[in-house]
């Protein structure tokens, strides 16, 4: 996985009905919806209820749901929220179904979403193709990282051929000047936000998550298996070609929810919440 | 009033009560109070006016006349007019159902003609009969690997086995006379089969045919959806998946006009064929 595509640009989105129920605390027994069990948005959604004292196993049910069908089955009650990707969110608050309970950049600022990842074999006997791709895509995240091109990008991204949803709700997710659902005009312009860099501490906090909640289990070889999958090598390089100045070092520090995460201790992290499955 | 007159005439009122009903369902209950304009200028209609989710006739009826005006263009994979996904789904449910065609036809005949034949292969055709055909679509998109070829596949096996089972109790049930007649004349076989069986069983053929473009022309929307790219069953989807109930409703009608005027052709093909007893 050589690049990063998006970082932040998630929410919890929660049903109209639920306008009063905008604690946590409050959602025993909510049936909530992500893109799919390995996906950033489960292991945020479990962080955030665990957070508040509810097993995310037990407490409430987590299914796994396509993006675009989010929003029909939050309006159709099958669901009562979800933690999932814009432009849905948006749409939901702009179709009257949903409001915007909190970002995913409050949980974790500069969190990584989608990804692009490319087989071993593609890499190999395609190498200029790979390298040919790799770059477009970084000079695309570069060029949506300034402020000012976001509302070009959401008139050229909202026609049918595209994403198919109203400019107005791209142009909301992408300025972060939107409204939240509830009456409120919030203004955020890191809403969502594009860097590239697949930083190797992202990939041992998610490997922390995987066996916190049982997915993996075993002892894991955290840094054997970030080196191996977040390849930073062709990225660095061509950060710098377009003119975006790559970091020197391959792992950070950072904080979710306000607890620090030190890459260099998964094992202690691990044993420092009180739910878990291992 | 002549019979046709009076039934065209409850039809149209039947019509028009409808779209009345639908029209006052959509409707919409007013402005929302109290709310912030700079707000309401960023949600939709629903958020700020309660406007109904649910498109009214004049909305439907607009995105029809567009379609139509537009029925062919093409900007991009995602975006492309109506007539092409038609194009595409009726040319995925010919190619299926000819190759079907191809195949039922005969082995009908050898079914019908041959008692032998018809005990052997019963208990195949009763356990392959019942499967449904989009539970085929797994293992054809595994072994074919191929998602179009997967679909004419998919019509293929759908289509089979009302032409199969019409065409053996077509063939099984010419009147006896005229076979002993052939016997008497100690006609062939396959001469047998084109002058004698085949005009005598065509009506019962043709109405195994007509059953069956009717299945193959429902099953092509379903395969599309799982499979998609191209064809109306993934216009529709893929409207679904945008959010647009009015090119979804567009789209069931469309599909709606389309399996009528296969069905239609089919008739007139049987009326061709049959004949006085």
């Amino acid at each position: 996985m050589p690049a990063v595509e998006n970082i932040n640009g998630q929410a919890i989105t929660l049903a109209v009905k639920h306008k009063d129920k905008n604690d946590p605390k409050l959602w025993k027994g909510f049936k909530f919806a992500v893109p799919f069990d390995y996906s950033m948005h489960n292991y945020l959604l479990r962080y955030y209820v665990a957070e508040a004292g509810l097993d995310p196993d037990t407490d409430i049910q987590i299914r796994a749901v396509p993006p675009p069908e989010m929003v029909a089955n939050l309006r159709a009650d099958n669901i009562d929220g979800f933690l999932g990707p814009d432009p849905f969110n948006q749409r939901a608050v702009y179709d009257g179904v949903g409001f915007i309970h909190i970002l995913s950049k409050e949980l974790w600022e500069g969190h990584p979403c989608c990804a692009f990842a490319a087989s071993k074999e593609f890499v190999t006997t395609m190498p200029n193709t790979y390298a040919a791709l790799l770059k477009s895509i970084i000079d695309a995240t570069a060029f949506a990282h300034k402020a000012e091109n976001r509302k070009q990008i959401a008139a050229a991204i909202a026609p049918a051929n595209y994403l198919n949803q109203p400019e107005t709700v791209l142009e909301q997710i992408l300025t972060g000047t939107y409204a939240d659902g509830l009456g409120n005009v919030k203004r955020d312009p890191n809403r969502i936000d594009f860097d590239p860099f697949p930083w190797q501490s992202f990939a041992i906090w998610i490997l922390t998550q995987m066996k916190r909640w049982g997915q993996i289990k075993g002892n894991v070889d955290y840094k054997a298996v970030a080196e191996q999958v977040y390849l930073a090598t062709d990225t660095g390089k061509l950060m710098k070609e377009v003119g975006l100045e790559p970091p020197s070092t391959r792992s950070k520090n950072f904080k979710v929810m306000g607890k620090e995460f030190d890459p260099a201790k998964p094992d202690d992290y691990l044993r420092s919440f009180a739910i878990k499955r291992v | 009033m002549a019979l046709t007159w009076r039934a065209a005439l409850v039809s149209l009122l039947l019509f028009g009560s409808f779209i009345a009903v639908w029209h006052l369902a959509t409707m919409g209950s007013g402005p929302a109070a109290n709310m912030d304009p700079e707000y309401a200028k960023l949600v939709g209609a629903t958020a700020s006016q309660g406007k109904s989710a649910m498109p009214g006739p004049a909305e439907v009826g607009l995105k029809i006349w567009q379609h139509l005006k537009e029925p062919f263009y093409d900007r991009g994979s995602n975006d492309k007019g109506l007539g092409i996904q038609l194009a595409y789904s009726i040319a995925r449910v010919m190619t299926g159902y000819l190759i079907a065609v191809a195949v039922a036809i005969p082995i009908g005949f050898l079914i019908g003609m041959s008692p032998l034949m018809s005990r052997a292969l019963d208990p195949f055709i009763q356990v392959l009969k019942p499967i449904s055909p989009l539970a085929w679509m797994p293992l054809a998109l595994y072994t074919i690997k191929d998602s179009s070829l997967s679909s004419i596949f998919v019509i293929f096996i759908c289509s089979l086995w009302p032409m199969l089972i019409n065409t053996a109790f077509g063939v099984a049930a010419v009147r006896k006379e005229w076979l002993n007649v052939a016997r008497t004349l100690e006609v062939g076989v396959f001469r047998r089969a084109f002058t004698i069986i085949l005009p005598a069983a065509a009506p019962t053929i043709l109405t195994g045919m007509r059953i069956s473009i009717g299945i193959a022309w429902l099953v092509i929307v379903a395969a599309e959806m799982l499979v998609g790219g191209t064809g109306i069953g993934y216009f529709v989807w893929n409207e679904w998946n945008n959010l647009s109930i009015t090119n979804v409703i567009t789209a069931i009608l469309v599909i709606g006009i389309v399996g009528m005027v296969l069905d239609q052709i089919l008739a007139r093909a049987t009326k061709l064929v049959t004949f006085p007893e």
